[in-house]
């Protein structure tokens, strides 16, 4: 006792000597703020003695030790400031000013913490940022990449490549490239046969043969027969006709010649095979082909001239000149074993197809600093675009990361609201948008076809996302996303809302039915927040807390009862799942969470609106919330929790702040979240600020070196 | 091991298989040179089920009257009984601090005997998996070092229970500790990556494949000049990674390093493509005279196309992994069928997902639909181990030179512990295993797991996971 009395006073020390400590200040308020209201409020059920849910607030003596579990007291103060604690049976309830102080107390927290950028910086392209970017550079269907399996960026993100995905991206990659070189005119140039090529279509080629005649000249030509596959398309004379035109159906050939009348022979000094006549280059191959070998410009040189403003666009940033090396020697593989220098670019442009700079997003090159440096101008364009577009930055964004202006606060801002107007982002309603929903494996979900046929899902992940993009590309509140009076139908969803809509394209529809509108009753959200058989309003009771309110209530104990063992599997599931409750092991989190499940409960399992539940009584759609707030229908539901601005705010950035970052937030980022969400706030809750908001943050515009 | 012979079967039989059928390895006189007293090499096989078992209709309750007296979900095993080895009171690591994601650990410590980063969990670092660990030793001998089957992509983003990747609930095995590999889901790109070039899976026309059709008139064979430079290419390329992870952070650079891993790994791969198709050039089949005693005819996998049931998909994945293990193309494979809390059922008649039913709480009905899911799983493997043991290899089959596991990532679903796995072991391991037995196996996952790996002449540096020694109770 006398050497923690002896501690204690070290610690209370500590102020005098650095006032400014917000250690130990939390550690001393610790003392005066928090520690007399445990032992009034909590300490009956979570004390040292069988404390329930396995939380005991009681051993933590001083501020020291509860500092070490700050999450402990993260979730404590969450449930004291939503009054769901103490419960509501205590006769004994904090004052609202005490509530306050212990939530200050936690507030406090944030200023322990350095700014930290956190991990990230480096990670391999989703498979439909590497479609949409070899989109964009080759001017290939992104189908070209649906070998590659499906997956989106975010936290979370694996981002290694296995040896599967490196064979899946040499296979694209020459897939792409046939796409782009097959289109072009036949140019090859050889110097000696037999030699293969590939006929891009069928058409006339004209092949041109030099030879040199034997010496001392004979009295007649060498006659040369051309075949090709064996087959022979015709002759030439050496001296005498020296170009021969022929059909040729696409696809690979072997292209040979014999003398026909021997003795007789040439010395062959190089063949041309072009054709067919009158294609013109595609603007994909014009941006490719900047170069072609000629008089004053060595095959190497004119491979360089293609490949250095490509791996610019390829590797989103400059590339380096030790980077360039390696990839013009993939060139000099190919032309040192006398390949066409079409076909040597090829393999040139493969090399940079299947290079780490081109499958990942790389930091700009070394910048001289401390452990932390800032983004590169090159590295934040990609990751602007790779954030609202999924895919890569486009000429606007490229040239002012090469004049150097993206760090510029307005010019940032600028860039977000052009990228969010953009038909593209329509992207970020894929990679963000569905993942905080939830709906993102909407489509695979293991539910019943006949009941929610995959038909309909499409549609509702369709009107989820027409939703999310109005509110975007609208600047509008985001506090639309918990209360709309508006949807957006067509024929398929339309009849989940009783509504009868023609055709399948989505228009916004005004709502008169205050039960509806808003993501809490999106028939998406409820598909997947329903079993294969029934709904579960603890599942949607879940996705409220967790996606709306940013609290996340723990699994139940590994040896909670399921509801039917406890009570007589009698009535419906309401009164099933009132005598769950009866269990202290589960009151605790499923008071909330049921509550608001069954609020929803007039909806089934595709969102549809039902009065009478899957054993035919009618719902019951009353509940009430800590605080005594009371509802009787979806609609005050929702007004509920719409009134629950900040705690929603505060959700959405987190989980958008998480998704930019591609990490889970630490401590360290609670600062920036509520400097966000503040922010959001401020101006009226709209969307497009809270984008600016995070492209214009610390973590987002900083990255860790070491 | 003979390692000369090794070398010698490895050039005849460079990932041709079906391909090529017999003719060739007779022309080559190896078929020939297989007495029945050669060594051959040991298949290893895991095959995995989500949400464990009922436990009373999977246990024995009488001990002395197996193998007559079986617990209904291992009827289905009745055919191959003799063949298989129940292996009871195996438990995993203890899931502490992950108690709330017993579904993400089941998976993931299945075949690692360990657990995820505490200190990373949005990321992936747990252990290699025994499957890899096998791989990277027996792969070298085979054109793939292992092969990954499951019915549903795993491919996963986000952050689950735990504060877990989500990749842990989708995934058993891991190339690296922070290497998640992704599994094969459709049964024709399957085919198409063991007999056939790579670049034929999107060239290809529609999915349905006759492997027997296939085996008897191999595709086209001609050797495009530039792919026998992609080996060189990628070489620079990879090269080329160095320099790029000198300017990255030392968290990152381990992604470059499985970058450049993944590299060199398909550069072998090219260059047994390319090693498979020179050797057909050379060696024009000669008209097979003597029937080959040696060993059974090439399996004739059919392809379904469209969408298929679960339980025939399960089986053909099987019969896939079969294939590849008769032709050698690998020696390491492991078969996910369901995973991520498992799936629904509906060729049983079940309406809930098997997730829902395994917390049956005790519940007559729920345990009723576990023992029906576990038994349907078994015909599964059954169906699978039956396969292997109608396929002729040297003196005995095919099963008695594979060593194929069958388990659950924990004991019981509703309580999800991780104590008293079911587990089952088919096949003889090249004569280390000893099969129709019920026995209780005296140490943990990673004793079976390091045991398993020895039997197959892998070399361990130590146990696996949480294992000490090598799990004695398989012979």
């Amino acid at each position: 006792m006398f050497s923690r009395l002896l501690a204690t006073a070290a610690i209370l020390a500590l102020p005098l000597l650095q006032p400014e400590d917000p250690r130990a200040k939390l550690v001393s308020d610790f003392d005066r703020d928090v520690k007399p209201f445990i032992a009034q409020y909590c300490n009956r059920c979570h004390g040292v003695l069988n404390p329930k849910g396995d939380l005991n607030l009681a051993r933590f003596f001083t501020g020291q030790m509860a500092l070490e579990k700050m999450d402990v007291w993260k979730d404590a103060a969450a449930r004291v400031t939503a009054l769901e604690m103490p419960p509501k049976k205590e006769q004994k309830q904090p004052s609202p000013d005490e509530r306050a102080k212990l939530a200050a107390w936690v507030a406090g927290f944030k200023k322990l913490y350095v700014p930290d950028p956190g991990r990230g910086g480096f990670r391999r392209l989703s498979q439909t940022e590497y479609a949409n970017t070899l989109a964009d550079l080759l001017g290939v269907d992104p189908k070209i990449a649906d070998e590659v399996p499906k997956d989106e960026a975010g936290p979370g993100f694996a981002s290694s490549i296995p040896p599967l995905l490196m064979e899946q991206y040499l296979e694209v990659a020459d897939a792409a490239l046939d796409d782009v070189i097959k289109a072009d005119q036949l140019k090859t140039h050889w110097t000696q046969l037999p030699a293969t090529f590939i006929a891009p279509v069928e058409g006339s080629y004209t092949l041109t043969l030099k030879a040199s005649p034997e010496k001392p000249p004979a009295k007649d030509p060498c006659r040369v027969t051309v075949r090709v596959n064996n087959d022979t398309v015709g002759e030439l004379k050496v001296p005498g006709s020296s170009t021969l035109t022929f059909k040729l159906s696409a696809g690979s050939a072997t292209l040979s010649t014999i003398i026909a009348n021997p003795p007789r022979t040439m010395v062959l000094e190089s063949v041309d095979l072009v054709g067919p006549p009158g294609l013109r280059p595609t603007p994909t191959q014009k941006r490719l082909f900047l170069a072609q070998p000629g008089k004053d410009l060595t095959p190497r040189d004119a491979a360089r001239k293609i490949l250095e403003p490509f791996a610019r666009r390829a590797f989103r940033r400059p590339p380096l000149p030790q980077e360039i090396e390696p990839l013009l020697k993939a060139f000099d593989l190919a032309d040192k074993k006398g390949a066409a220098f079409t076909e040597s670019v090829r393999l040139m442009l493969k090399a940079v197809l299947v290079s780490p700079a081109f499958l990942c997003l790389t930091p700009d090159d070394a910048a001289p600093g401390g452990d932390i440096v800032p983004v590169g101008d090159f590295q934040l364009a990609s990751k602007l675009s790779y954030l609202f577009w999924s895919t890569m930055p486009d000429d606007e964004l490229s040239a002012l990361a090469d004049q150097g202006k993206l760090h510029d606060p307005a010019v940032l801002a600028v860039q977000v609201r052009r990228l969010v107007n953009d038909p593209r982002s329509r992207a970020l309603f894929n990679s963000f948008g569905a993942a905080w929903l939830g709906i993102d494996h909407l489509i695979d979900l293991d539910a019943d076809e006949k009941k929610v046929p995959k038909a309909l899902r499409r549609a509702m992940s369709d009107e989820a996302a027409q939703f999310f993009d109005y509110v975007l590309k609208g600047n509008r509140s985001i506090l639309e996303f918990v209360d709309a009076d508006y949807a957006f139908l067509n024929d398929t969803v339309g009849k989940l809302y009783g509504q009868d809509i023609k055709g399948p394209k989505f228009t916004r529809v005004a709502l008169t039915d205050k039960n509806r509108g808003g993501i809490l009753t999106l028939p998406a959200v409820l598909a997947v927040t329903s079993l294969p058989g029934r709904t579960s309003p603890v599942k949607r009771g879940r996705w409220v807390l967790e996606q709306v309110l940013g609290q996340s209530p723990p699994p139940p104990p590994g040896n909670a009862p399921p509801l039917e063992q406890q009570a007589a599997s009698v009535g419906n599931l309401r009164k099933r799942m009132e005598a769950h409750r009866q269990n202290p092991a589960c009151a605790g989190c499923h008071q909330v969470m049921d509550q608001i499940g069954f609020g929803l409960e007039n909806f089934d399992l595709t969102g549809r609106w039902r009065d009478k539940d899957d054993t035919g009584a009618a719902v019951d759609a009353k509940g009430i919330l800590p605080g005594d707030i009371t509802f009787s229908s979806p609609a005050d539901l929702k007004r509920i929790i719409a009134a629950r601005k900040d705690e929603f705010c505060r959700t959405l950035a987190r989980r958008a702040l998480s998704h930019a970052l591609g990490r889970s937030l630490a401590g360290y980022d609670d600062v920036v979240v509520d400097d966000i969400a503040e922010a959001v706030a401020r101006d009226g809750y709209k969307f497009q600020t809270l984008w600016i908001q995070i492209a214009t943050s610390y973590p987002f515009l900083n990255r860790r070196r070491s | 091991m003979d390692s000369r012979w090794l070398i010698d079967r490895r050039t005849c039989l460079m990932g041709l298989g079906a391909c090529l059928g017999l003719p060739l390895l007779e022309s080559m006189g190896w078929a020939e040179r297989l007495s029945p007293a050669a060594k051959l090499p040991v298949r290893l096989g895991f095959m995995f089920m989500p949400d464990g078992v009922n436990q009373k209709e999977f246990w024995p309750v009488n001990p002395a009257a197996y193998p007559a007296q079986l617990p209904s979900s291992l009827e289905p095993l009745r055919s191959v009984i003799d063949q298989v080895l129940l292996l009871d009171g195996i438990d995993n690591v203890n899931r502490a601090p992950f108690n709330d994601a017993a579904h993400a650990i089941e998976l993931s410590s299945w075949l690692t005997a360990s657990l995820p980063d505490a200190k990373m969990r949005d990321q992936v670092m747990i252990a290699q998996s025994a499957d890899q660990i096998a791989a990277e030793q027996l792969g070298q001998y085979t054109p793939l070092p292992s092969l990954e089957l499951g019915t549903k992509a795993n491919e996963l983003t986000g952050i689950g229970q735990e504060g877990l990747n989500k990749r842990y609930y989708t995934t058993g095995s891991f190339r690296t500790a922070t290497q998640p590999l992704p599994v094969m889901v459709s049964p024709a790109e399957v085919y198409k990556r063991l007999f056939s070039s790579r670049g034929a899976a999107h060239r290809a026309g529609g999915p349905d494949v006759d492997a027997g059709q296939f085996a008897s008139a191999p595709p086209s064979v001609e050797i495009p000049k530039e792919e026998s430079l992609d080996r060189s290419m990628l070489d620079l390329v990879r090269e080329s990674a160095n320099d790029l992870k000198r300017r990255v952070s030392r968290d990152d650079q381990s992604q470059i390093d499985n970058y450049m891993d993944s590299v060199r790994a398909l550069e072998k791969r090219v260059a047994a493509v390319e090693q498979q198709r020179a050797s057909v050039l050379k060696a024009a089949p000669p008209p097979s005279s003597a029937p080959n005693t040696a060993r059974s005819e090439v399996l004739n996998v059919k392809i379904p196309s469209g969408d298929i049931a679960w339980s025939e998909h399960v089986k053909v994945l099987g019969d896939l992994l079969v294939l590849a293990f008769q032709t050698d193309s690998t020696r390491v494979g492991t078969l996910i069928t369901s995973m991520n809390q498992g799936i629904r059922y509906p060729e049983l008649g079940l309406t809930d997902a098997h997730h829902e039913n395994s917390h049956h709480g005790g519940d007559p009905a729920k345990l009723a639909a576990c023992a029906k899911i576990d038994k349907f799983n078994l015909e599964q493997f059954a169906h699978i181990v039956g396969r292997m043991k109608s396929l002729k290899e040297g003196a005995g089959t095919l099963l008695d030179n594979t060593i194929f596991m069958w388990g659950s990532g924990l004991g019981d679903g509703d309580s999800h512990t991780h104590k008293r796995l079911p587990t089952i072991i088919a096949g003889k391991g090249g004569g280390t295993v000893k099969p129709g037995r019920y026995v209780k196996g005296q140490g943990n996952q990673g004793d079976l797991l390091s045991a398993i790996l020895a039997r197959a002449g892998v070399k361990l540096a130590k146990p696996i996971g949480i294992g000490t020694k090598l799990l004695a109770e398989l012979s």
